[in-house]
């Protein structure tokens, strides 16, 4: 099969043409007429399936360099880059430091007024809640596991923070798998504190779709503890 | 963007960290790439950095073109180049046609020159458009389509060629 783009074209078709339909650059209409041409021309056809099959190999080729753990030196940089953004993100404690004194005052207040009307009542309804808060902090971090899964490597830990509620995860993928039929498995440990309660536990999700994680297995272990 | 440059820049990790491993051929050299490349965005305004994709992605290449560059860098990133034997690998079950086929692709990507390299990797592996490449070398469309026409048409060439010299090779030694 000759690949040498005489006069710019490979086979019948222009090259140009045929890189952008390559690469979805080409509009629905556009798109059409090309696969119609394709259908008669061998050469462009051909040149067609082997780049994107090179690209796909290609990309399996440098995938070792995710697969690395990342340097000390880089989850350093990491590390500062996570605690200036800390920084901007909370501007207005930052330019009135009487706002974060008036928030104290009024979460002790709300705080005492809290613990005067509490009853057996009340306790029983904090519970609940409680396991509410849990049970919706764990499908957040099932969430950000599927996210962590797919796009964090191996030996790289992405820590989590609700927004809501003071519960916090650490998700740690440990390596990556392939089973014979060349599906994708991670080994990850997770690492949840819902109110000062350690739950932690070793597992293996497997791809089964874009962004798309099955927890298989859990290893068991010993270490919740609370804190 | 305020606020929220970590979280990008850990989705972008693995993208990143391919390419700079597919610009410089070593695991350790793309490494140093990338955290040079974190490392100035410390330093950059927030509000410069909306397209933080392409801010990093050129900052990688053009750490990459300096670094090629300079004499005194040069000896020990050329030494990276050469003699680094890779210390990682797939890991799990993969079959050894596959690899063989990934070793032949591999080889040919580090062996078209570097302007081509950067275009086939940013637009066939990463998934970039034309014009957010454009963006990202500094250059025409018109120059990314050119580079990138010759990158494919070498790459398949040169695949093809070797593959067919193996059949060959393996016919006269069986």
């Amino acid at each position: 099969m000759n690949f040498q783009g005489k006069n710019g074209r490979i086979g019948g078709i222009d090259e140009f043409q045929l890189n952008a339909y390559i690469d979805g650059e080409l509009t629905e209409q556009e798109m059409q007429a090309l696969e119609q041409a394709l259908k008669t021309d061998e050469t462009a056809s051909d040149y067609v399936k082997k780049s994107r099959k090179y690209m796909e190999l290609g990309r399996k080729a440098l995938e070792v360099a995710t697969q690395k753990p990342i340097s000390g030196e880089l989850q350093g940089v990491l590390n500062k880059l996570e605690d200036r953004d800390a920084e901007e993100k909370s501007p207005l404690i930052q330019s009135h430091p009487y706002f974060a004194i008036a928030a104290s005052l009024l979460l002790l207040i709300t705080g005492y007024g809290l613990g005067v009307i509490s009853t057996e009542r009340g306790f029983q309804q904090q519970r609940l809640a409680a396991e509410t808060i849990r049970e919706y902090t764990r499908k957040e971090v099932r969430s950000e596991l599927n996210r962590v899964l797919e796009y964090t490597p191996s030996g790289t830990s992405v820590v989590w923070k609700s927004e809501t509620h003071d519960v916090s995860a650490e998700l740690l993928p440990l390596r990556t798998l392939k089973t014979p039929d060349s599906r994708y498995c991670r080994e990850f440990r997770e690492v949840l504190l819902i109110d000062g309660v350690k739950e932690m536990r070793q597992g293996l999700s497997c791809r089964v779709g874009e962004k798309q994680w099955e927890t298989r297995m859990i290893l068991p272990n010993d270490n919740s503890a609370a804190f | 963007m305020n606020g929220q440059r970590y979280q990008e820049v850990i989705r972008l990790l693995p993208k990143m960290r391919r390419f700079a491993y597919g610009l410089t051929g070593s695991l350790e050299a793309a490494e140093d790439l990338v955290q040079e490349a974190c490392a100035r965005l410390l330093h950059q305004p927030d509000e410069k950095s909306s397209y933080l994709d392409r801010w990093l992605f050129r900052t990688i290449r053009n750490l990459h073109v300096d670094q090629i560059r300079k004499k005194a860098v040069a000896e020990k990133y050329n030494d990276y180049l050469t003699t680094e034997a890779n210390d990682g690998g797939l890991d799990g079950n993969v079959d050894l046609e596959t690899l063989q086929e990934l070793d032949q692709v591999g080889s040919a990507i580090t062996r078209l020159p570097e302007e081509q390299r950067t275009v086939i990797i940013l637009i066939g592996i990463e998934g970039f458009s034309y014009r957010e490449t454009a963006e990202i070398l500094g250059v025409p469309v018109g120059t990314v389509t050119s580079r990138l026409a010759r990158a494919r048409r070498q790459l398949v060439g040169l695949i093809s060629i070797r593959a067919f010299t193996e059949d060959i090779a393996g016919e006269v030694t069986s």
